[in-house]
């Protein structure tokens, strides 16, 4: 426990040193920020004692993010307690993020949604049932690879439909795509 | 004014027009998909804690930290007895055993749940609907059969997307970590603290998403090889996964004649042992009888392995209680071990109670973060003169009343014993559109005060049906948890409404 402990305190030495190269003008150079990350990396190292990687992985992981939401919290309790923010303005201040989608994109909101609501499931599931029908590796390792293929297809298909300036031609080029996959993966079912 | 000028990187430039396409696709999604994700995502965060809520629903179950084999052969036998004089014929029946994360003996099937003490003798019922609905909730959205799991699943990969969107949306994500702008103005405080909560959160919203989705995937990847590569047979695609049950029971039969019954049952005895014995590392967490009352019951013992991902590894005897062989879900195929790993790692089951905190401080987060992305719209709309109010107050008092309401559902169902899903269900929309006629601002400290109200009606009813065994450990740690959460969240109620007054009192001197 003390080791896995240390590993965190090491962790957060990384966080603040890359705190400190994203809030000073100029940076602190690449030494720095390569250095910073390795402290991170090599901080979850501990967890590895006595557990398999992933878990190790997944223990190691936990802390860097709870500490990095706590290195902000001092802003936002000022915030909470009406109290002037503790740095007003950063030294390197954040391009003004104004949050605004492309004017000229968003008058098709509904034609979009409709594309991707059509598009993405199609052609994912298409992807899924090709790899099914030629993947080489085992039944289970097939069905579980198709499962994540699937949620990465659908992902990327969305992302690109509700994202682009023609939904109708893209949605068009999708749906033949997945009907493509379904016909491989008809010719390919055993 | 910037020092991006002086500030060299290795990164290449991201094309505005992509970045611009991603915000939009964001909006779309987030927008549309917001209540839903919201509700999944704050349910998922309370059920965390699934197992100390079963443990403070049935406070009168005995609780121990081992059971003997005999034990649970003689546990398994008054269940038997039990389902028998009720005419039950469930197809599987499960014998929780205990463990660190469940320290209770307990035979769980599809009408009932019963307890049993450290001997195996029956003590009482461990019925937990009220778990149920509570997990029901977060993976099916409380929708029959498989409908709900495979369309939470179907969310799950919508989130991905989003979160995938929302982080290529931001290309500046890693030099503005740090960066809070709280000082300027409603939106853009919102938009920093969205992305920041986002940024930090963002492994945990990516694996706790895909394993979601994973999981929710999974009977659509069956329906979709059975034909493919079953040659349209269900159960065999089913059985690449799971295991074939016919085989199974066709290998149990050869160790000789099917199970004898008796106190304690031989076979679970006998089983356990061997279990004990071969895998000494590996204790039980459950026991699954498959195809229960039949000549071809079989017998899984889901055992631990505490230094992995795997939920459990399932280990199969034969009728005589001779160990036949293992799942593989500890080291079968790659695809096998990853499938089994989705839940512990979803779930946040794999590291003890400093995890499960961490969890509840994260999925707080994303939670929060499903929020302040609707906050950041209607915020956009107000600066443009176009105040949607109305969606304000529906939101805000959406937003409120989703925990407030699993509490209370919980609450009149423990008094009453009426199901808690039409409460919620039925409330929900009802609070939401009575939110609507109060107006945004006196909600700001209306919504917290009575959400805090239904909070904390949950301990108190918890008290008044259980009495002193509301005492007991594990259920007046999640009392005082609630408690705790309602106390915080009237806490903010209170300070909202005295910010209102002060805002007040100042319009009216300066009117004077």
């Amino acid at each position: 426990m003390l080791l896995q402990v240390l590993g965190v305190i090491i962790q957060a030495a990384g966080l603040v040193l890359l705190h400190r190269h994203w809030r000073v003008r100029g940076g602190l150079g690449g030494g720095a920020l390569f250095g910073a990350w390795a402290l991170i990396i090599l901080g979850a190292a501990p967890w590895l004692g006595g557990v398999s990687p992933e878990r190790a992985l997944a223990l190691g992981a936990l802390a860097p993010m709870l500490i990095g939401l706590a290195m902000l919290a001092p802003d936002a309790y000022g915030r909470l307690s009406g109290a002037q923010a503790r740095s007003a303005r950063p030294r390197r201040p954040a391009r003004a993020d104004s949050g605004e989608a492309a004017a000229a994109l968003s008058g098709t909101g509904g034609a979009r949604w409709f594309c991707a609501l059509v598009a993405a499931p199609a052609i994912s599931v298409a992807a899924a049932a090709a790899w099914l029908a030629y993947s080489p590796l085992s039944a289970v390792d097939s069905m579980v690879t198709s499962a994540f293929l699937m949620a990465a297809i659908m992902t990327a298909a969305l992302l690109r439909l509700l994202a682009t300036a023609r939904p109708w031609p893209e949605a068009l080029i999708t749906c033949g795509a997945a009907l493509l996959l379904a016909v491989l993966a008809a010719l390919g079912a055993h | 004014m910037s020092g991006d000028a002086k500030t060299k990187t290795i990164w290449p430039r991201v094309p505005s027009g992509f970045v611009k396409g991603q915000l939009l696709a964001h909006k779309l999604l987030g927008l549309t998909l917001a209540a839903v994700m919201y509700l999944i995502c704050i349910t998922g965060t309370i059920a965390v804690f699934y197992g100390e809520f079963q443990r403070w629903e049935t406070p009168a179950a005995p609780e121990m930290s081992q059971a003997t084999p005999e034990a649970v052969g003689r546990a398994v036998a008054a269940a038997r007895e039990h389902i028998a004089k009720t005419g039950a014929k469930p197809a599987d029946v499960y014998v929780i055993t205990p463990s660190p994360e469940m320290p209770r003996l307990l035979v769980d099937y599809e009408d009932d749940a019963l307890a049993f003490d450290a001997a195996g003798a029956p003590a009482g019922s461990g019925a937990h609907e009220l778990t149920h609905f509570l997990t029901e909730l977060h993976y099916e959205l409380n929708l029959p059969g498989t409908i709900g799991f495979v369309l939470v699943g179907v969310l799950g990969v919508l989130l991905v997307a989003l979160i995938v969107g929302g982080a290529l949306a931001l290309p500046r994500m890693f030099r503005d970590a740090f960066t809070l702008r709280l000082d300027r103005g409603r939106r853009l405080s919102r938009v920093d603290i969205h992305n920041r909560i986002a940024v930090w959160g963002l492994p945990f919203h990516f694996v706790v998403a895909l394993s979601g989705a994973i999981m929710g995937l999974a009977l659509i990847v069956v329906a979709i090889a059975a034909p493919v590569k079953f040659g349209g047979d269900q159960l065999k695609a089913m059985g690449a996964v799971y295991g074939d049950p016919a085989q199974a029971a066709a290998e149990a039969r050869r160790a000789g004649p099917p199970v004898a019954t008796g106190t304690p049952e031989p076979r679970i005895v006998a089983a356990l042992q061997t279990l004990a014995r071969e895998r000494p590392a590996n204790y039980p967490i459950y026991l699954a009888l498959n195809q229960f009352g039949t000549p071809d019951e079989l017998l899984t013992v889901g055992a631990a392995h505490g230094e992995r991902l795997i939920y459990t590894e399932g280990y199969r005897f034969d009728s005589a209680g001779g160990l036949m062989g293992s799942d593989g879900y500890a080291d079968g195929d790659i695809g096998r071990q990853t499938y089994a790993s989705m839940f512990r790692i979803h779930a946040g089951a794999f590291g003890g109670l400093g995890v499960k905190i961490a969890y509840v401080l994260l999925g707080l987060g994303l939670s929060f973060v499903c929020t302040t992305g609707v906050d950041i719209w209607l915020a956009k709309a107000a600066e443009r003169g176009r105040e949607a109010w109305r969606i304000q107050a529906a939101w805000t008092s959406f937003v409120w009343a989703t925990p407030g309401l699993v509490a209370l559902s919980c609450a009149i169902a423990m008094l009453v014993e009426v199901p808690p899903a039409p409460i919620f269900w039925i409330g929900l929309p009802l609070a939401t559109l009575i939110g609507v006629g109060q107006g945004a601002q006196r909600l700001r400290w209306l919504a917290p005060l009575t959400a805090g109200a239904m909070i904390i009606s949950l301990p108190l009813a918890h008290v008044w049906r259980h009495g002193a065994l509301a005492l007991s450990t594990p259920a007046a740690a999640v009392n005082i948890a609630l408690v705790l959460a309602a106390a915080a969240i009237i806490a903010l109620a209170v300070r909202n409404f005295r910010s209102r007054e002060t805002a007040a009192a100042a319009q009216a001197y300066a009117a004077s």
